[in-house]
C-alpha cells in the first residue's frame, strides 16, 4: 500500500545494534593498544590526548588511560607557557563534563576534574560552582558531585553561609538527602559557632535546626537521614584530649593515667610524661591495658623500683602534651600527693557521664521536642526512629530521673526492631553505667553493679581504682572490658552468661573472682586468669566445666596460684 | 479553492477536537484511509487556543458581528499567511462560487436519501469582552507614529544583516562545536537544522517568536541541552537562568535576533546601552547582544540594557560581568530621564497587549493532564508524546480565610510548609498514604462510603486546615461527595504525584489546544488527510440499510465513507435530538499583570475556589505565565472555569472580585466604542491612567533573575526612589513579581472574556434513527483533565474496530524504513502532498542513524513526556542533521494562529 510506512523489526533492529556494538569493540580495543604502545614509548603528546579522550569519552572508568592523561597534562604543566597549559585545561575541563554527562557518578572523571583544576593556572571556580548546581539538580544526592562541591568551595573560598543556604535549597527539594544533612552538619559549626570555644554550633542555631529536622520526621518519620542529623543535634561534640585521672600504687609500684579520650601515644604528637617530685622520669614505657600499645584511654607505667620509696611522700605529675593543643589548659598536666604510710593515690577530674547543663531555652526546646516524638509514637505506633529519639531526648533532659522510662522504651524498641535487639540492650547497659557513674562521681572502692541487666560493659576506664566490684546476675556474655580494672581485688562475676574469660587476664592485684553458674565449659576458657599473680580464690560452681573431672583436673593444673578452686 | 477532495475513505472525521483527533489518529494507525475535516479555519473546534488576534476575531464571530481586520491582514505580515490557514475569500466570492455547484441531491444514487447535517455550531453563547485599559497611552499616542516607524525600518535593515551575518557563525559554531564535543554532535541542539530555520523563514518577525520558542524548547530540553554547553549561566536557579543558559547553547549557532518589540523601546533610546555592551571584547559580540535582547523579550525602556547584561554573561562570558555592569551603568548614567519615561512605558495598553498579540495562547478549555493519566499513558505508549512539550503545574493553592495559601501536598511540600504543624504534616501524610491505597484497606472507612467526604474527613480526626485542603484541592469535590468517591479523586490526585516532579499536573506548552493537533499529526503521517473549512453539508444514507454510505460536504462534493464520526455539533438533529437542558461551562479568561501569588519564580498555578452554594461545583482557576508560552512577559492568563447556571459572567465574576484588582468602569469611556459595537461590550479606560504611577521598576522580566552584583546595581540604578524596598537583591536573586500590582497587592484585570460553552457530553445520546456507522463523539466537558476524551475514543474505536490494537507505538523516525514507492503517487493534489510529507520525513529526522545512538537515545524514545517537567518531542530531534520534517513542521505548527498538523494546508 502506498505511504505506508514500513517498520523494522526487533531482529532488524537487534542485529544492526549488534554489529555496531560489535565495531564498537574493536574500534576500542584497537585504541586501547594504541594507547599501550604510545605510553610505552614515552610519548607524552595531543594525539595521547585525542585517543585516550575517544576511549573515556566510551567508558570513563578506565583509570589507566586517566593516569596516562594526566602524565600527558603535568608534562604539559612543565615544559609548556601558561596560556598553553590553560587552554589545554579548559579543553580538558570540558572534556570531562561531556564524560559526566555519559556518567555523572565516574569517580574516575571527579577525580581528574579536581586534579586538572587544581593545576589549571586560571581555574574558573565561578562556572565550576555552576557545574556543581547543575549535577546536584538532576541528582540531589550525587554524593561525587557533593565532594566535588566541597573541593571547589574550599579552593574558590566560597563563604560557608552562601553553602548553608544551598543545603537549605537541597533539603527543601528532597530531605532524604544524607549529603546534604552531613554538609550542614560541617557548616553550621563554622557559620554559627558556639561562644563557649567548645566547636558546637551556637544554640539559637541549634534550636532551629532542632525545629527544621522535626518537619522532616514528622513528613516522614521512615526516613532516616533526618533522624540521623537530629542524632548529631542531639550529640554532645568531640571530648577535648586532656588528663582526666592519675593514680599511684607502691605495690606494685605503678602510675596509671587516664585521658579523656583514646590516644595511641607516640601519634598524632601525643605524649605523656611523669615526674616524681618535680623530676621527670627518664623513658617511660607506658602500656595500655591489653598490655599493647594501640588506642586507649587508660595508661599504665610500671615505675622503676626505687623511684617511689616505701613509705615516704611522693609528688607525682603527669604531662601531656598533644600537638594539636595549642592554649594552655591546665589539665594538660595532673599531680596527685602519694601521702607517707599510704600504698596508693588518686587525683580525678569531674566527669560528666550524662549532658552538661543546659540553659532554659535548650530545655524547653527539647522538651517539646520529646512531646511530639511521643505524639509521634502514638501516631505511628511501634517507628523505631520516634522510640530511639525518645530515648535520646529522654537521656539528654533528664538521664537520673527517666532511667526507667527509657529503658522500658529501649526495650519496647527491641521488639519492635528485633534484628537490633541486641543494640538496643547494649544501648541501655551503657545508660544504667552511665547512670551509676554520675552517681557515684567520686567513686568508692567498691562497686555494686548487680541485677542491672547489663549486657556489655561500658565505661571500665572508670572503674580503673576501684578494688571490688560486683557484676553479678546480669546478663554478660563478654568481659573483654575487665581488662581495665587495675586496682580490684575482689570481682563478683556470678549468673551471667559467659563463655570465657577474656579480659580477666593480667589483673594484677585481683586475688578473689567468682564465676559461680556461668557457662564455662573447657579449660581455654579460665586459662586467661593464669596472668592474674594474685589470684588465690576462684569460685567456678554451677559451670558446666565442673562436673567433668578431666576439666576439672587441669583447670587445677592451669592456675597453680589459686590456693582456694570451688567447684562443687 | 475548488479543489476537490479524494473521494473514497475508510473513515470521516468531523471536528477536530480532542476525542476526534485521538480516532482520527487511532484509525490511521491501523492502516485506514482518513479524511478529517472541520468547519472552521484553525483546529480544535471548541478545544482550540488562539492569540490574541485569532482570539479577537473569534470573538467577534460568535457575537455575530463583523470580524475585525486581522493583524495577519496588514501587509508586513502578508507572507506570513502562508503558514495560517486564514480565509482570504469574502462570503459573497463564496456565495458566488456555491451557485456554480451542483445540488447535492443530483449527486445521490438511486436508493439514497439526505439527511441534513447541523451547519452551525450553537456550542458558545453569552460571549462578553471587557477591556479595562486604555486603547493607548499619552506617550505611545504622542511618540508612537515616527518612532516606531523608524524603528521598524531600522529593524529590517539590521535584521538582514544580521541574519546572514547569524548564519555564518552559526557555521563557523558548528565547525568549532564538533571539534570541541567529538562525542556530542548529536547532542547540540541541532546546528544544521536550526540553519534550515533561519532559512526557511526570513520574516523577521517569525524569528523573533522562534527565538522565544528555541529558548523554551531547549529548556525543556535541558536534559541534553544544558550539559552540551560549555559554560553555565551565572544564575544557578530559576526557569529563566535555564533559559538564558540553554540560550547560550544556540545562541550562537541561531540567527542573530532583530530587535524586539519597537513599541517596547517607546520613550527611551536604547541605543546607550547596547552599544557599549556590543563593544565588550566578547568572541561574538554583535550576535550575543541580539540574542539577549529577544531572550528578553521584555526589551521595555531600559531593562533592555539589564537583560543584555544579564545573557550576556549567562552566554559564556561570565567575566566580562564587570563590564556589563559597567555598560549598564552608563546607560544609566546617560539618560538620567528613564526612569519616568520606563514608568509610563509599563502601564498597559490594548495598543501594548495587540502588539504581543502573537504571544498569546489562550485556550478555550484548558484542561491539565494528570500525570498518570490515562492521556499521559496514551501518548506514551502511542509514542505521540514526541509531538508535544509540557510544564509541570507549579503550586496549588486555595483560598484559606481570605488568603492565599500553598496546598502543601507532595512531601517536599508537606516538608517545607510553615502553615502546618508537625502534628498535622504527619497526619497529612498518613492521610495521603491511606488514600493511595485506600481500597485496600476498605475498614477505615467503613459506613462513610456514602456519606459526605466532609463528614470521614472529620472522623479521621484532620483538623480544620487540613480538611480544607484534602477537600477542596486535593480530592476538589463538594463538601457533600460520597467519600468513596472522594477519596478516588484524592488517590488520583496523589497518584499522579512526583511522576515528572513536584505536582500532579502536566500543562501542553502553547495551550492544551495543542494536543489535538499531535494526535492529527501522527495521523497525517500515517496517512490521514486534513482538510479545515469543510464540514458535511449533508450525509447520504442508503434508505434499505439506513447505513451512511458518503457525505456532501459544502464543496457540494460526494465523498464516500464506511465510517462517519462527528462531533455531536455536526450532527444531524435527528441523529442526535438536542436535551432541553445541557450543563453549560461557564468560562472566564482573564489577562492580568501579575500573579495571583508572589513568588521568586514563574509558578504555574491551579486552584479550586468553593463556591458557596450547595450543589455547586467549586470554580477551577488555572494561572499561567509566559514561560508556558500563553502570554507575553510580565502578563498572566488566568483561566475560570466552572459548571454554572448557565451565564459565565454571573457564575464568575464573583471569584474574580475576590482574587483582582478590578477597575471600576469610568465616568467617561475614552475608548470609543466602535460602530456597530452593541451595549454589552464593555470598555474601561480613565481608571487604569490612574494606575500608571506604579512604583517599581519596569526592567527585568518576571522571573528574570541576575547575579548578586548586577542585580544591587540594577536595583539602585533603575528603582525610582520608594520603589527600591520592594525588591530584595540580597540573596542575588530579584524578584520583579511584585511589580505591577495594585496596592493590596492583588493583580489587576486587564482584560477579560466570558463565555459559555455547552457540556455536549451530557446527556450525549443518539437516537435509534442514526445508521451504526456513524458515530457521534462529545465536546469538551467540564472536567480538568482530558479523561473523558479518551476513554470515549478508545470505547468508540472498540466499536469501529474491535479486533485492532489502539494506537500502538508509532516508530521513531529511525526505525522508518523509507523506499516503498514503487507504487506511482496517485495523481490528484492531496496525495502528492502526503507523499510530500513522508518524503521529505525521509530526508531530515529519518533513518539517518546517528552516529553514536545507542549511547544517548532521544528522550522522546525512552520514555516521551517524561523528564521532568516536559517531555519534548518531534520538534527538537536532537540528531536529526539537516533541515527535516520536523523543524518545518515546528516552523509552521508553533506559529501561533494557526498549527495545522500537517501540509493539508489547501490554496
Amino acid at each position: 500500500m502506498h505511504g505506508r510506512l514500513k517498520v523494522r523489526t526487533t531482529a532488524e533492529q537487534q542485529e544492526i545494534k549488534r554489529k555496531e556494538r560489535a565495531e564498537k569493540v574493536k574500534k576500542f580495543q584497537a585504541g586501547l593498544h594504541r594507547v599501550f604502545q604510545k605510553r610505552d614509548a614515552g610519548e607524552l603528546d595531543a594525539e595521547a590526548l585525542q585517543i585516550t579522550a575517544q576511549l573515556l569519552a566510551g567508558n570513563p572508568d578506565v583509570s589507566t588511560l586517566w593516569n596516562y592523561r594526566r602524565a600527558v597534562l603535568q608534562h604539559y604543566i612543565d615544559t609548556k607557557s601558561e596560556d598553553e597549559v590553560q587552554a589545554a585545561c579548559v579543553e580538558e575541563l570540558d572534556f570531562l563534563e561531556s564524560c559526566l554527562r555519559v556518567n555523572p557518578k565516574s569517580y574516575g572523571v571527579w577525580h581528574h576534574r579536581a586534579w586538572t583544576l587544581s593545576g589549571a593556572p586560571r581555574p574558573d571556580w565561578t562556572r565550576e560552582l555552576q557545574l556543581c548546581d547543575k549535577f546536584l539538580e538532576y541528582d540531589e544526592r550525587n554524593f561525587h558531585c557533593w565532594d566535588h562541591r566541597r573541593f571547589v568551595v574550599k579552593c574558590s573560598g566560597v563563604s560557608a553561609e552562601a553553602e548553608l543556604e544551598f543545603t537549605d535549597t537541597k533539603i527543601s527539594t528532597n530531605f532524604s538527602n544524607y549529603s546534604s544533612w552531613y554538609y550542614r552538619s560541617k557548616l553550621l559549626p563554622i557559620v554559627h559557632p558556639a561562644t563557649d570555644g567548645s566547636g558546637r554550633v551556637a544554640e539559637a542555631e541549634l534550636l532551629k535546626e532542632f525545629q527544621l529536622v522535626q518537619n522532616a520526621f514528622f513528613t516522614d518519620p521512615n526516613d532516616q537521614s533526618a533522624w540521623f542529623y537530629h542524632r548529631w543535634l542531639l550529640g554532645k561534640g568531640e571530648q577535648r584530649l586532656a588528663l582526666d585521672c592519675i593514680h599511684i600504687s607502691r605495690d606494685p609500684c605503678r602510675a596509671s593515667v587516664r585521658l579523656t579520650k583514646p590516644v595511641k601515644l607516640g601519634h598524632d604528637h601525643v605524649s605523656l610524661s611523669i615526674s616524681v617530685d618535680g623530676k621527670p622520669v627518664e623513658d617511660c614505657r607506658w602500656k595500655n591495658a591489653t598490655r599493647g600499645s594501640d588506642y586507649g584511654m587508660l595508661w599504665t607505667y610500671d615505675v622503676p623500683r626505687g623511684t617511689l620509696t616505701e613509705r615516704g611522700e611522693h609528688v607525682i605529675t603527669a604531662e601531656l602534651s598533644s600537638g594539636d593543643n595549642d592554649d594552655d589548659d591546665k589539665r594538660l598536666s595532673l599531680s596527685c600527693t602519694l601521702p607517707a604510710d599510704r600504698g596508693e593515690c588518686k587525683m580525678a577530674m569531674r566527669t560528666s557521664f550524662c549532658r552538661s547543663r543546659m540553659t532554659a531555652a535548650k530545655t524547653e526546646t527539647l522538651t517539646d521536642e520529646l512531646e511530639s516524638c511521643k505524639q509521634l509514637d502514638e501516631l505511628e505506633p511501634n517507628n523505631k526512629w520516634a522510640l530511639l529519639t525518645i530515648v535520646l531526648l529522654m537521656r539528654a533532659l533528664d538521664p537520673l530521673g527517666r532511667e526507667a522510662e527509657t529503658l522500658d522504651y529501649l526495650s519496647q524498641l527491641s521488639e519492635v526492631d528485633p534484628y537490633r535487639g541486641n543494640y538496643y540492650r547494649d544501648l541501655g547497659s551503657k545508660f544504667i553505667m552511665e547512670n551509676v557513674l554520675e552517681q557515684q562521681q567520686h567513686l568508692e572502692d567498691k562497686v555494686a553493679l548487680k541485677d542491672k541487666g547489663l549486657t556489655a560493659l561500658y565505661y571500665t576506664e572508670y572503674l580503673a581504682t576501684v578494688s571490688e566490684l560486683n557484676l553479678a546476675s546480669n546478663k554478660l556474655t563478654n568481659v573483654s572490658q575487665c581488662c581495665h580494672l587495675q586496682c580490684v581485688t575482689k570481682l563478683i562475676l556470678d549468673d551471667n552468661e559467659l563463655e570465657s574469660c577474656v579480659g580477666l587476664g593480667q589483673l594484677p592485684l585481683l586475688v578473689e573472682l567468682s564465676l559461680q553458674n556461668n557457662k564455662l565449659s573447657t579449660v581455654d576458657a579460665v586459662a586467661p586468669l593464669s596472668t592474674c599473680p594474685r589470684l588465690e580464690r576462684l569460685d567456678l560452681r554451677g559451670n558446666p566445666m565442673a562436673s567433668d573431672c578431666a576439666v576439672v583436673e587441669s583447670v587445677r593444673a592451669a592456675l597453680p596460684q589459686v590456693r582456694e578452686l570451688l567447684l562443687v | 479553492m475548488a479543489d476537490n477532495l479524494p473521494t473514497e475513505f475508510d473513515a470521516i472525521v468531523v471536528g477536530t477536537g480532542m476525542t476526534e483527533c485521538i480516532l482520527a489518529a487511532a484509525l490511521a494507525r491501523i492502516g485506514k484511509n482518513v479524511l478529517h475535516i472541520d468547519r472552521n479555519d484553525h483546529y480544535g473546534g471548541d478545544w482550540a487556543s488562539f492569540n490574541m488576534d485569532s482570539m479577537r476575531r473569534w470573538i467577534a464571530n460568535h457575537r455575530g458581528e463583523e470580524c475585525p481586520p486581522s493583524v495577519m491582514e496588514i501587509p508586513e505580515y502578508s507572507s506570513l499567511l502562508h503558514y495560517l490557514s486564514i480565509n482570504p475569500k469574502t462570503e459573497n466570492e463564496e456565495a458566488a462560487e456555491e451557485k456554480e455547484k451542483p445540488s447535492p441531491a443530483s449527486l445521490l444514487l438511486e436508493g439514497e436519501l439526505l439527511v441534513e447535517a447541523r451547519m452551525e455550531s450553537s456550542t458558545i453563547t453569552n460571549v462578553v469582552e471587557k477591556i479595562f485599559v486604555r486603547e493607548k497611552s499619552e506617550v505611545e499616542v504622542s511618540k508612537e507614529p515616527s518612532e516606531s516607524e523608524q524603528q521598524g525600518t531600522a529593524d529590517t535593515q539590521q535584521s538582514t544583516e544580521t541574519e546572514q551575518k547569524g548564519v555564518t557563525n552559526a557555521q563557523q559554531t558548528t565547525a568549532s562545536a564538533s571539534k570541541t564535543h567529538t562525542n556530542e554532535d548529536e547532542q547540540e541542539p541541532s546546528v544544521e537544522s536550526v540553519i534550515a530555520e533561519a532559512l526557511a523563514c526570513t520574516e523577521e518577525e517569525m524569528k523573533e517568536e522562534k527565538e522565544e520558542e528555541d529558548e523554551n524548547k531547549s529548556e525543556s530540553a535541558m536534559d541534553e541541552a544544558i550539559m552540551c554547553t560549555p559554560s553555565y549561566d551565572t544564575v544557578p536557579t530559576g526557569a529563566d537562568a535555564q533559559d538564558t543558559h540553554i540560550m547560550n547553547s544556540t545562541s550562537e549557532t541561531l540567527e542573530p535576533q532583530p530587535t524586539a518589540d519597537a513599541d517596547a523601546r517607546v520613550g527611551t533610546e536604547e541605543k546607550p546601552a547596547t552599544e557599549p555592551s556590543s563593544q565588550s571584547p566578547l568572541c561574538d559580540a554583535q550576535s550575543v547582544d541580539d540574542d539577549s535582547e529577544s531572550t528578553a523579550p521584555v526589551a521595555d525602556a531600559d531593562a533592555g540594557a539589564i537583560t543584555d547584561a544579564d545573557t550576556k554573561s549567562a552566554a559564556g562570558s561570565i567575566t566580562d560581568t564587570a563590564e556589563a555592569a559597567a555598560a549598564v551603568a552608563n546607560a544609566a548614567a546617560s539618560s538620567p530621564a528613564q526612569a519616568d519615561a520606563a514608568a509610563a512605558a509599563a502601564e498597559w495598553t490594548m495598543e501594548r497587549i495587540m502588539k504581543r498579540w502573537r504571544r498569546f495562547n489562550l485556550d478555550l478549555e484548558p484542561k491539565l493532564l494528570f500525570s498518570r493519566g490515562s492521556l499521559v499513558e496514551l501518548l506514551v505508549s502511542s509514542n505521540i508524546a514526541r509531538y508535544a512539550e509540557f510544564k509541570i503545574l507549579t503550586q496549588v493553592l486555595t483560598l484559606l480565610d481570605g488568603r492565599l495559601e500553598r496546598v502543601p501536598c507532595s512531601r517536599a511540600d508537606v516538608f517545607s510548609s510553615k502553615k502546618v504543624s508537625v502534628i498535622e504534616k504527619r497526619m497529612l501524610m498518613k492521610f495521603i498514604q491511606f488514600c493511595l491505597g485506600y481500597e485496600n484497606t476498605p475498614a477505615e472507612y467503613a459506613g462513610f462510603e456514602d456519606r459526605p467526604f466532609s463528614e470521614f474527613l472529620m472522623s479521621r480526626k484532620l483538623t480544620p486546615n487540613l480538611r480544607h485542603f484534602v477537600l477542596h484541592s486535593i480530592a476538589m469535590v463538594t463538601e457533600d461527595c460520597p467519600t468513596e468517591r472522594a477519596l478516588g479523586e484524592t488517590r488520583r490526585f496523589l497518584q499522579s504525584l512526583g511522576r515528572f516532579g513536584n505536582s500532579p499536573f502536566l500543562w501542553p506548552m502553547y495551550g492544551s489546544g495543542e494536543l489535538p493537533q499531535c494526535f492529527c499529526r501522527l495521523c497525517a503521517v500515517f496517512g490521514g488527510i486534513y482538510c479545515l473549512r469543510r464540514m458535511p453539508q449533508c450525509v447520504v444514507i442508503d434508505a434499505a440499510s439506513n447505513r451512511c454510505k458518503a457525505i456532501v460536504c459544502n464543496e457540494n462534493q460526494r465523498i464516500s465513507c464506511d465510517w462517519l464520526i462527528m462531533e455531536a455539533s455536526y450532527a444531524p438533529e435527528q441523529y442526535v435530538p438536542r436535551p432541553e437542558t445541557r450543563r453549560s461551562i461557564s468560562r472566564a479568561i482573564l489577562i492580568t499583570d501579575g500573579a495571583l501569588l508572589k513568588e521568586k519564580q514563574e509558578q504555574l498555578t491551579l486552584m479550586s475556589l468553593p463556591v458557596g452554594m450547595p450543589g455547586r461545583s467549586p470554580v477551577r482557576l488555572l494561572e499561567l505565565g509566559p514561560s508556558t508560552m500563553a502570554c507575553p512577559r510580565d502578563l498572566r492568563i488566568v483561566h475560570l472555569t466552572c459548571v454554572g447556571g448557565g451565564d459565565a459572567q454571573l457564575d464568575l465574576a464573583p471569584t474574580i472580585d475576590r482574587l483582582f484588582a478590578v477597575a471600576e468602569p469610568p465616568s467617561e469611556a475614552e475608548r470609543a466604542a466602535p460602530p456597530g459595537e452593541s451595549g454589552e461590550r464593555e470598555t474601561i479606560g480613565g481608571a487604569a491612567a490612574t494606575e500608571a504611577e506604579r512604583a517599581g521598576p519596569p526592567g527585568g522580566s518576571d522571573e528574570q533573575e541576575t547575579t548578586g552584583g548586577v542585580a544591587a546595581m540594577e536595583a539602585e540604578l533603575l528603582a525610582p526612589p520608594g520603589g527600591s524596598g520592594e525588591r530584595e537583591a540580597a540573596s542575588g536573586a530579584v524578584a520583579a513579581e511584585d511589580r505591577g500590582e495594585t496596592d493590596d497587592g492583588k493583580p489587576k484585570l486587564l482584560w477579560s472574556l466570558f463565555f459559555n460553552c455547552q457540556d455536549t457530553t451530557d446527556e450525549l445520546a443518539v437516537s435509534e434513527d442514526c445508521p451504526d456507522n456513524v458515530v457521534v463523539c462529545g465536546g469538551p466537558d467540564w472536567t480538568l483533565d482530558f479523561e473523558h476524551s479518551v476513554q470515549e475514543a478508545k470505547d468508540l474505536f472498540r466499536r469501529i474496530c474491535p479486533d485492532e490494537e489502539f494506537l500502538p507505538r508509532a516508530p521513531d523516525p529511525d526505525e522508518i524504513v523509507f523506499g516503498d514507492y514503487e507504487n506511482p503517487a496517485p495523481t490528484d493534489g492531496f496525495r502528492e502532498l502526503a507523499t510530500d510529507a513522508e518524503s521529505r520525513n525521509n530526508n531530515g529526522g529519518g533513518p539517518t542513524p546517528a552516529a553514536d545512538d545507542d549511547r544517548t537515545p532521544a528522550p522522546a524514545a525512552v520514555a516521551p513526556p517524561v523528564d521532568v517537567t516536559h517531555g519534548e518531542m518531534g520538534t527538537h530531534q536532537p540528531d536529526n542533521g539537516g533541515g527535516g520534517f520536523y523543524e518545518q513542521e515546528s516552523a509552521v505548527a508553533k506559529d501561533n494562529s494557526s498549527r495545522p498538523s500537517t501540509e493539508e494546508e489547501q490554496d
